[in-house]
């Protein structure tokens, strides 16, 4: 992977594997002080809460918010990540965080995340390829929710 | 940036020429496409390895064994194997010579393709689909079913035709017009 530090754009739909237009979801996150390691920027391990938070925020704009996985005893379980970690981030900036779906399963989904300064110059700082698992109230894999697949497929507008 | 927006950039930058062509079938091009420099480079193994792995798995087409004529197929379809296995849903791959081995066993297919094996086949750059046929009917012939052509690229001369008659779902990743625009567009 090259790790250019390109500036994102910043299109509501992107275009995933299947060559299938997506919707974008967008989450703002503040650094907060303590959130900087021994080094004075961001730990790499607080990336991955950061993205965690968006992809909930993903679910929420597609219709799906966290209380209705509780509600139905429904459980998302990630089973893989890769990040690559592409510029430091420091006390009071702002982020962006843009997460769509790349591609579903039976019972999982492949969601991409790139972090991105959320000012002029669009800088990407991380970007992140996740991989999770629906699980049922019986904690075995469940199907995909087919009104989350079409939430994150089509956009909820 | 997607894998798929960075896959494309790199077909562009590496693979597509713009110009006057003569292609294998004879026929007059205005571009050409010679996807093995991307496809054989360290960064296309990985972004086609994602992409092609993520179009599958959205397809409806569940393979177990990816696989087609050598060369050309070769480092898409170990790159899906290489990325099916990091996803925890392993795809193997094969090979299909394009003659039998005159020493040794004498056969035509490479790696391992079971009978009743689902079989995507795949190509890198597709005009007619003539060549992918008789990878298809090698595959047949072996014992497995064939559920599908994914094409890195198809040029979009008659190949998606020949394989709907045949009942044979054809996945591409682009189109030729797709990559000559985006080069043109990229200067």
């Amino acid at each position: 992977m090259t790790l250019t530090r390109n500036a994102a754009d910043r299109t509501k739909r992107v275009v995933s594997s299947s060559g299938r237009e997506r919707p974008v979801s967008e989450t703002r996150i503040a650094v907060r002080t303590s959130e900087l390691d021994s080094f004075g920027h961001v730990n790499h391990a607080i990336y991955l809460n950061y993205f965690e938070h968006a992809r909930f925020e993903a679910l929420k704009q597609a219709g799906f918010p966290w209380g209705t996985l509780e509600e139905r005893g429904w459980a998302i379980f990630v089973v893989r990540i890769e990040v690559d970690y592409v510029a430091e981030t420091h006390r009071e900036d702002e982020l962006l965080i843009r997460t769509w779906a790349d591609s579903f399963r039976r019972t999982s989904m492949v969601l991409e995340q790139e972090m991105l300064r959320d000012d002029d110059s669009g800088e990407v700082v991380a970007r992140a390829r996740v991989t999770a698992v629906w699980i049922g109230s019986d904690r075995r894999p469940m199907r995909v929710p087919p009104d989350v697949q079409r939430g994150l497929s089509e956009g909820t507008t | 940036m997607t894998d798929y927006d960075r896959l494309t950039d790199l077909l562009v930058r590496r693979s597509v020429r713009i110009g006057d062509f003569t292609l294998a079938s004879g026929a007059k091009s205005d571009y050409y496409i010679d996807a093995r420099l991307t496809t054989m480079s360290a960064e296309g193994q990985l972004l086609i390895g994602q992409v092609a792995y993520g179009a599958i798995m959205d397809s409806d087409l569940h393979p177990t064994h990816v696989g087609g004529l050598t060369l050309g197929a070769d480092p898409i379809s170990y790159a899906i194997a290489h990325r099916s296995a990091l996803e925890g849903t392993p795809i193997d791959a094969f090979t299909v010579r394009k003659r039998a081995k005159e020493h040794g066993t004498g056969q035509r297919i490479e790696g391992g393709l079971p009978k009743g094996a689902r079989a995507l086949m795949i190509e890198d750059t597709m005009t007619t689909g003539r060549s992918t046929l008789s990878a298809v009917e090698a595959v047949r012939e072996h014992g497995a079913d064939v559920v599908g052509v994914l094409t890195v690229v198809d040029r979009s001369d008659g190949a998606a035709e020949v394989f709907a008659r045949m009942g044979i779902p054809l996945l591409h990743l682009f189109t030729g017009k797709q990559l000559v625009d985006a080069a043109r567009a990229s200067g």
